[in-house]
């Protein structure tokens, strides 16, 4: 059994009345090994958005399950979904989602402190996160006195900071300049390198080379996928280029 | 045509706005109609012709300034927030390709809608209840009225002219904004002030310390005379104060909470302060003013109601009994058995004529004289600094005889040549020994109860009863002069209960006063009433002729009270719910990314609510505390209004704060319920 099991995933919306069926996810299945680092790619109104929603447990799919470490989803209660997020899922956000109202150390600790732990036991791991980072001087900061670049690495050290078993990222950096974003991307490359497990939902040829396996989106299933093998950034991006003007193409025609 | 186009955009913009703008039309509304009816009654021929009418419409000309400078200084308020909103919508009109010129017109026709809705249902409320203010202000003070319905010309041309040029300055200030800014700085305007906040300590430090000051002026002055002329200073200093503290202090304050790491670092704190921080650093301004409208309305309350529901105590302090007649004497020889034999008879006589029988007839001699008390020793001297003066040093003194004490009490007391019995007033006095003068008494008894003498418990200072075996006693006094002027009164005091209609009562009581005057021109020779002194005097009141004239000063007071109040209140509830709004939309965001990164949705209610109810409640309970402060004040100033039953009062200004307390939270649920209703927690 894998780390994160998707399995047969289907998310219909309906409106008010049921008049409307809108059918975002058909039927999605794939699995994700520990350590792994995937990213999700597919058009606007594919799925993938649908698909984070499911897997950050925040829409509940019409049908499927998902297994993460053993825990089936479903299996748990409404009431407790929001502890469930809080103790195995970090999130990073494209608009990071940082409250103006805390400072930067404090929107790290944020987490924590929700969960009722004493952030005193995580200076340690507050450091070498920071350092690693390299948020260390602005930590007395607050948000609106930092770049946008900055304040996404805030936003990945306040998901790494509860040691989360999947880190689900939307766009990160979708709202950063082309430094920023190189500069996050290779963050994450990091931070996988360290054992975690990503999940990246993105648009972005660049940001989706970072990763070692790339998950297509096409009207609600995986339409493809690409392994990263032996290959280098650059060449990733190739196939990557080759196989959206494939979908986009070859797509229509089906 | 394109000028229908800014109608139609002003008019979609008031729609889609409609939940600020209500409110704040609404608001106009309230202060227009509350002008209209405080300038119609002003000049309103009921209240001029009624007894006391010039004070009460001195009353409501000063009340008329009042609400013109706040309405003026509240819809600034009211405006700045509703403006922040509507710029957003001009800057993307600016982006969009309108001129600024184009702009103004659609802010020309809004400011247009607004001011002529506001004014002309301002006015037809005002009218509406210019006419019932008039019945309940007639009705408070006991007086005739009829029910023709009538416009004052006057107070409409004012109510237009002073708020047109109000809304035509608000007009200006949004040309001024608009002009000033460039388009995507307009469209950002919703979420400028983003800063860091920063505690400012020097201005949290003297703010405490402001209030501080004010708070000892309440509590040490005891001179009422200075407290009336430094009520006025405390009443600033209040105001700096609770600026001061609610703007920078309570940042202050969470700085301190946050730099305590075992409180912060909580669930249940973390969030609270941390926002609080920044809630406070924003609405200071709005909580001051919250709170000093609030101590405002308690302290007009609490006064004005005292004065109102007190007045039949005040008049039965100062007549304990009905009618009341003394005369005046500077001379022992004078106030003579024979003497007052003879003004009895002249009474008597009156009381026979009218078939009138007097009940609870009080009668007795006294002697007074006031003075300082230094040790032992009160200085006679009628002439002290009244308003530098230490109150507590001085001492009124009343003197009775042995044998009136014994015969209204019912006692046989006995006493020697020398000795004296004291009774006390606002004072204690434990010596053995009281010199008054040259006049050496020997305290040999403190009595429990005496005389009632209207004339002390109408007076604010510490007062001496002292009982002497009879006024032969007091000839040392009887020679000392201020000028031409002896310092010692010897009073024969004659009071008595009427069970008559108060007509007759009075006709009894008039006829009483010239009977007196016309015996006594003729035993002693007329009266210069335009000189100081004379060798007799007659003091007199009848409380069936002078309640009208309470009721009417009284009246007037509480009513103007109870108007402010209402201003006062609709102010600060339009204040509270802007504030909502307000932060509800800046909040909505906030509470979506607690929501994201695991806060759980009871945790976000308890959140909401710890806060709503702390931003709610501090300016209350700072209010109370003012109103606390300032108790000490109004007692003072009360009691020169012969308002001496301190029990009363205190529980007059209870209730106020009580029934301030319910208006304030039905304001709160209402506008708490709109806050969630705006930051709903989204599935």
């Amino acid at each position: 059994m894998s780390y994160l099991e998707v399995k047969n995933i289907k998310k219909v919306y309906t409106t008010r009345f049921g008049a409307n069926r809108v059918e975002a996810l058909r039927d999605v299945n794939f699995s994700i090994e520990k350590g792994e680092y995937v990213a999700v790619m597919g058009e606007s109104g594919s799925g993938k958005t649908t698909l984070l929603n499911i897997l950050a447990a925040i829409l509940k799919p019409t049908s499927g399950s998902i297994t993460l470490d053993g825990n089936e989803l479903s299996h748990i209660k409404d009431s407790d979904l929001v502890e469930y997020r809080r103790d195995n899922l970090g999130f990073v956000f494209q608009d990071f989602n940082l409250l103006d109202t805390l400072s930067v150390k404090d929107n790290i600790y944020l987490p924590i402190v929700l969960a009722g732990k004493n952030p005193k036991n995580l200076a340690a791991k507050l450091v070498s996160l920071v350092s690693t980072l390299g948020i260390s001087e602005i930590l007395k900061k607050y948000p609106y006195e930092i770049s946008g670049g900055q304040k996404q690495r805030v936003a990945i050290a306040r998901a790494l900071i509860t040691d989360p078993k999947l880190i689900l990222a939307d766009e990160p950096t979708g709202s950063l300049d082309s430094k920023s974003s190189d500069d996050i991307l290779r963050l994450f490359t990091e931070i996988n390198k360290e054992g975690h497990t990503v999940l990246m939902v993105t648009h972005s040829v660049k940001a989706a080379s970072c990763a070692n396996r790339i998950l297509f989106i096409k009207d609600g299933e995986v339409f493809h996928q690409i392994y990263r093998g032996d290959d280098t950034n650059e060449q990733l991006y190739g196939k990557i280029s080759d196989t959206l003007t494939l979908l986009q193409t070859g797509g229509e025609r089906r | 045509m394109k000028r229908f186009l800014y109608l139609r955009l002003a008019l979609s913009g008031i729609y889609k706005n409609r939940k600020l703008y209500l409110p704040y039309i609404l608001s106009t509304v309230g202060t227009i109609a509350v002008y209209y009816i405080i300038h119609f009654l002003s000049c309103s021929p009921f209240v001029i012709n009624m007894a006391y009418g010039n004070n009460v419409g001195i009353a409501l000309a000063l009340g008329k300034i009042v609400i013109a400078v706040f309405s003026l200084i509240f819809l600034f308020y009211t405006n700045s927030f509703l403006t922040r909103r509507r710029y957003k919508e001009f800057g993307l009109y600016n982006i969009l390709g309108m001129t600024k010129r184009n702009i103004f017109g659609i802010v020309f026709w809004e400011t247009l809608i607004v001011s002529v809705t506001g004014l002309a249902a301002g006015i037809f409320v005002g009218i509406i209840f210019s006419k019932l203010a008039e019945l309940g202000l007639m009705k408070l003070i006991s007086a005739e009225t009829n029910y023709i319905i009538f416009v004052s010309g006057k107070a409409l041309y004012y109510t237009v002219l002073i708020y047109g040029a109000l809304f035509f300055i608000l007009m200006l200030k949004s040309f001024f904004v608009i002009s000033r800014t460039n388009p995507i700085a307009l469209m950002q305007s919703e979420n400028v002030g983003e800063k860091p906040i920063k505690a400012n300590w020097v201005l949290a430090f003297s703010g405490a310390l402001i209030l501080g000051g004010a708070y000892y002026m309440s509590v040490s002055i005891d001179n009422p005379l200075t407290a009336l002329t430094l009520f006025f200073v405390a009443v600033i200093m209040v105001i700096i104060g609770t600026y001061l503290l609610f703007m920078s202090g309570s940042v202050a304050l969470c700085k301190i909470l946050q730099k305590n790491k075992s409180y912060y670092y909580k669930k249940n704190h973390f969030i609270s302060v941390s926002s609080m921080t920044y809630r406070m650093k924003r609405n200071g301004a709005g909580l001051a003013s919250i709170c000093i409208l609030s101590t405002m309305v308690l302290v007009m309350i609490s006064s004005t109601g005292s004065l109102y529901f007190g007045k039949n105590n005040a008049l039965k302090a100062r007549y304990p009994r009905d009618t009341e007649i003394s005369v005046v004497y500077h001379s022992i020889d004078k106030i003579s058995d024979d003497n007052i034999a003879k003004i009895k008879s002249a009474y008597d006589r009156v009381f026979e004529n009218h078939r009138f029988t007097p009940k609870n007839v009080l009668e007795y001699r006294y002697g007074e004289i006031a003075g300082l008390l230094k040790q032992n020793t009160v200085q006679p001297n009628p002439d002290y600094d009244t308003v530098n003066v230490n109150y507590s040093d001085v001492r009124s003194i009343y003197f009775i005889s042995l044998a009136d004490y014994n015969r209204v009490l019912g006692t046989d007391y006995t006493l020697e040549p020398g000795e004296a019995m004291i009774y006390t007033l606002r004072c204690k006095y434990d010596a053995n020994l009281l010199n008054i003068g040259d006049l050496k008494l020997r305290i040999v008894k403190t009595l429990d109860r005496c005389i009632n003498i209207g004339e002390a418990n109408s007076l604010i200072m510490p007062s001496f009863f002292i009982v002497i075996p009879d006024f032969k006693v007091l000839t040392p006094l009887a020679s000392i002069t201020f000028g031409d002027m002896p310092v010692l009164f010897l009073r024969y005091h004659y009071g008595y209960d009427s069970d008559a209609e108060a007509d007759e009562t009075i006709a009894v009581y008039k006829d009483q006063s010239s009977a007196l005057e016309d015996m006594l021109t003729q035993s002693e020779g007329a009266r210069d009433d335009t000189s100081e002194y004379n060798d007799y005097g007659i003091y007199r009141g009848c409380i069936a002729e002078e309640k009208d004239d309470f009721n009417s000063l009284f009246g007037g007071m509480f009513f103007l009270g109870i108007i402010l109040s209402i201003i006062f209140i609709i102010a600060a509830a339009v204040i509270i719910y802007y504030k909502q709004v307000s932060e509800g939309y800046e909040d909505a965001k906030r509470f979506e990314i607690l929501q994201n990164v695991g806060m759980t949705k009871t945790d976000i209610r308890k959140t909401i609510n710890s806060q709503i109810l702390t931003v709610f409640f501090a300016p209350l309970i700072l209010s109370g505390l003012h109103l606390g402060f300032a108790f000490p004040f109004l007692w003072k100033i009360l009691q020169m209004f012969s308002l001496t039953n301190l029990r009363f009062i205190i529980s007059v200004t209870l209730v106020a704060f009580a029934i301030f307390g319910v208006f304030y939270t039905i304001i709160y649920k209402l506008t708490a319920r709109l806050y969630y209703s705006i930051v709903t927690v989204k599935e």
